[in-house]
């Protein structure tokens, strides 16, 4: 008490610790921790095949997803418009930050939420039925699967939302072969658990992608993070990473769903059986008819090309929808996406001609014909399968 | 030595009476929410919800389709008038209560000294530390009354207005009338911490002046300057420090379940504003010479 009451200079230390121990608490938490994992050594085959064996009965978490593709900057007409047109949306969920929430419980039943700015996308899954919820359109859509009896699989894949960490490495495990080198990095910590880093490196130096790092849970081999570093800038491209993690069952009043009354409720059927049937009909109909989508090359390095969506499909997905206003939302769809179309630089070669969509990750030419190739690859390489086709 | 010193070598060193710090805090508040300009202020902030209320109700010929640009929820109101409450505090959260507080926190220390009672406010005997925390803990309480004032009024106008009902969650799912105040009544809480912290900075600036308005004026240049930062991109490893950054985040608790990590963050940095610029205010106070 003396010492401050005779030198008052003195107190102006106690704002400045408080400062230094809020400067550095905060810095600290940010800095991975470096402790003892207490994790054993696992081969990456070992691992791998946890991995496929995995299976949990139920969790839930929050993943935060993070683009940094170099994208050119939208043009500001397609970032004003907002939530309204689908290709803003996809282009939003592209770049930036995004956070989700997740909740699953047995194979049945899955509740994806994306957090937006004052509104939220819910995705809500319950035995056979699936509601999709948009609180900012204020529209509930019930989407009903019916299962093609030949191919039970075939509804696994028509979830509408960004992938989940361990979707997304499952997948990325499906498609490794020869011609990646895949190691255990050692451990580290992701959402409060011990994780093994399994890093996988494409052989050939030609792709885009530099790294594949993944994150499993030590104790239940669930992957956790997946982050995709670009070869040109060295710097992480994309990542999808829980920050954190629970694995209780989730209670069954998450995957509930009432549309709230004031809603738009829209109904949408998927009959997988008659989908497999139309497409076939259509494939053997007319000889003439190119294949919907063909892969040229392998690996890391192929290059997918597809005919691009033609307009006359597009109502027949969303039948329920008032004429009007699908015509003019259509029209305004598709002004956007000359807009942005426009603004992409011009390529051509004995292919004929394109726009290029250049990122650190994947190269996309738009021809003019409508065809899209998109592949991990150079532009050059791109253009290349173009002209093999 | 300074005047101050003199000052406190004088001040009765017995123990004051248990209560008398208590007593002390409601005649600080008495005379805060005594100030004429204080309660045009109350007047203000009790005026804008219905005004929005009004608004909206006028001109019912349709929300507008996406409320991007606009204030959240707005073209949820009409089915809810739960929601005007929560749109309001969105609302006044940018200018009217941080100038509320702002006003409030110039008069704690700067205000007295402009009127020559800081003088005769020293002489009760009371340590100079204990007087401090007192003006503190009476601009959070004036926080709070500023926040819940907005809260209320957006309550009874929205519902007397558009009615209510169980009210539709970001989420899809609906939650009862009364789980809906209850949640009202903790975005207010959640706001009223981020009020409070302005007001330490506030309580800072004011004992470094004796004009109050500059007080006033340095407080809101602060807080607005820190809403301008954290809408420049180019500065986004900056937003995080900003103690505006989390305000808008209450509308979490809008979500089913509520989503707590964005608020948890928000009130730590709320806290670490408050706490330094407290410390800054009681470093600068207790060696202040007091003039006038």
């Amino acid at each position: 008490m003396s010492k401050i009451t005779d030198r008052p200079k003195l107190r102006w230390l106690a704002p400045a610790a408080v400062l230094g121990m809020i400067a550095s608490g905060a810095a600290i938490a940010q800095i991975p921790a470096e402790a003892d994992s207490g994790l054993q050594n696992i081969t990456a085959e070992q691992l791998l095949t946890d991995i496929a064996n995995a299976k949990q009965a139920g969790f839930s978490g929050t993943v935060v997803s993070s683009t940094d593709l170099g994208l050119p900057e939208l043009p500001s007409g397609m970032q004003g418009s907002g939530s309204g047109d689908s290709i803003s949306t996809v282009l939003g969920l592209l770049t930036g930050d995004h956070t989700m929430k997740v909740w699953v419980a047995g194979e049945e039943k899955a509740r994806v939420a994306l957090l937006e700015k004052n509104a939220e996308t819910d995705v809500i899954t319950n035995k056979d039925q699936t509601w999709l919820w948009s609180s900012s359109k204020n529209t509930a859509t019930q989407i009903t699967v019916t299962p093609d009896p030949n191919q039970p699989d075939a509804t696994k894949s028509a979830s509408p939302t960004p992938m989940t960490p361990d979707q997304a490495a499952k997948e990325l495990l499906g498609k490794l072969g020869k011609d990646t080198i895949i190691s255990v990095s050692g451990t580290d910590k992701v959402a409060g658990r011990s994780v093994y880093d399994l890093s996988l490196t494409p052989k050939s130096s030609e792709s885009l992608i530099g790294r594949v790092e993944m994150a499993v849970d030590g104790t239940t081999k669930m992957p956790l993070a997946v982050q995709v570093t670009a070869r040109n800038t060295g710097k992480i491209a994309a990542s999808v990473s829980y920050t954190s993690i629970d694995y209780a069952v989730p209670a069954d009043s998450n995957f509930s769903f009432t549309p709230p009354p004031g809603a738009t409720v829209k109904k949408q059927d998927i009959n997988m059986a008659d989908a497999r049937a139309k497409a076939e009909a259509e494939k053997s109909g007319t000889a003439a008819t190119k294949p919907a989508a063909t892969v040229v090359g392998s690996g890391w390095t192929s290059v997918l090309i597809a005919d691009q969506p033609t307009n006359s499909a597009a109502p027949a997905t969303s039948a329920d929808a008032k004429q009007g206003e699908t015509a003019q939302q259509r029209a305004d769809a598709e002004k956007t996406a000359k807009a942005f179309l426009d603004q992409l630089p011009k390529v051509s070669g004995s292919w004929g001609s394109g726009r290029l969509l250049s990122t650190n990750l994947v190269n996309v030419i738009i021809t003019d014909d409508g065809r899209v190739a998109a592949g991990a690859v150079s532009a050059q390489q791109v253009e290349q399968a173009l002209a093999q086709k | 030595m300074s005047a101050a010193d003199t000052f406190q070598t004088r001040a009765p060193t017995r123990r004051p009476q248990p209560g008398s710090t208590l007593r002390l805090l409601a005649s600080e508040l008495r005379l805060i929410l005594g100030r004429r300009r204080n309660q045009m202020g109350m007047l203000v902030l009790a005026a804008l919800p219905v005004v929005m209320a009004i608004a909206i109700k006028v001109s019912n010929s349709g929300p507008p389709p996406s409320s991007q640009g606009g204030p959240p929820f707005l073209s949820a109101i009409t089915s809810n008038g739960l929601l005007l409450a929560f749109a309001a505090l969105a609302v006044e959260l940018g200018l009217f209560l941080p100038l509320a507080i702002s006003m409030v926190s110039a008069d704690a220390i700067a205000g007295e000294a402009n009127q020559g009672t800081l003088r005769y406010l020293l002489t009760v005997p009371v340590h100079r530390t204990r007087l401090l925390l007192v003006k503190a803990a009476s601009l959070v309480l004036a926080a709070m009354v500023a926040v819940f004032i907005v809260a209320f009024t957006g309550l009874v106008a929205g519902v007397s207005l558009f009615g209510t009902g169980p009210l539709t969650t970001l989420s899809g799912t609906q939650i009862s009338v009364v789980e809906s105040i209850w949640r009202l009544a903790l975005a207010a809480l959640y706001v009223g911490a981020g009020i409070a912290a302005v007001g330490m900075i506030g309580l800072f600036i004011s004992t470094l002046t004796e004009q109050p308005l500059a007080a006033m004026v340095a407080t809101m240049i602060v807080s607005t300057l820190m809403f301008i930062l954290d809408t420049i991109p180019q500065l986004d490893w900056l937003h995080p420090w900003l103690l505006v950054d989390r305000w808008q985040a209450f509308a979490d608790l809008l979500r089913q379940p509520i989503h707590t990590p964005a608020m948890a963050v928000g009130l730590l940095v709320d806290g670490a504003y408050a706490l330094v610029f407290a410390l800054l205010a009681w470093a600068r106070f207790a060696g202040k010479d007091i003039s006038s």
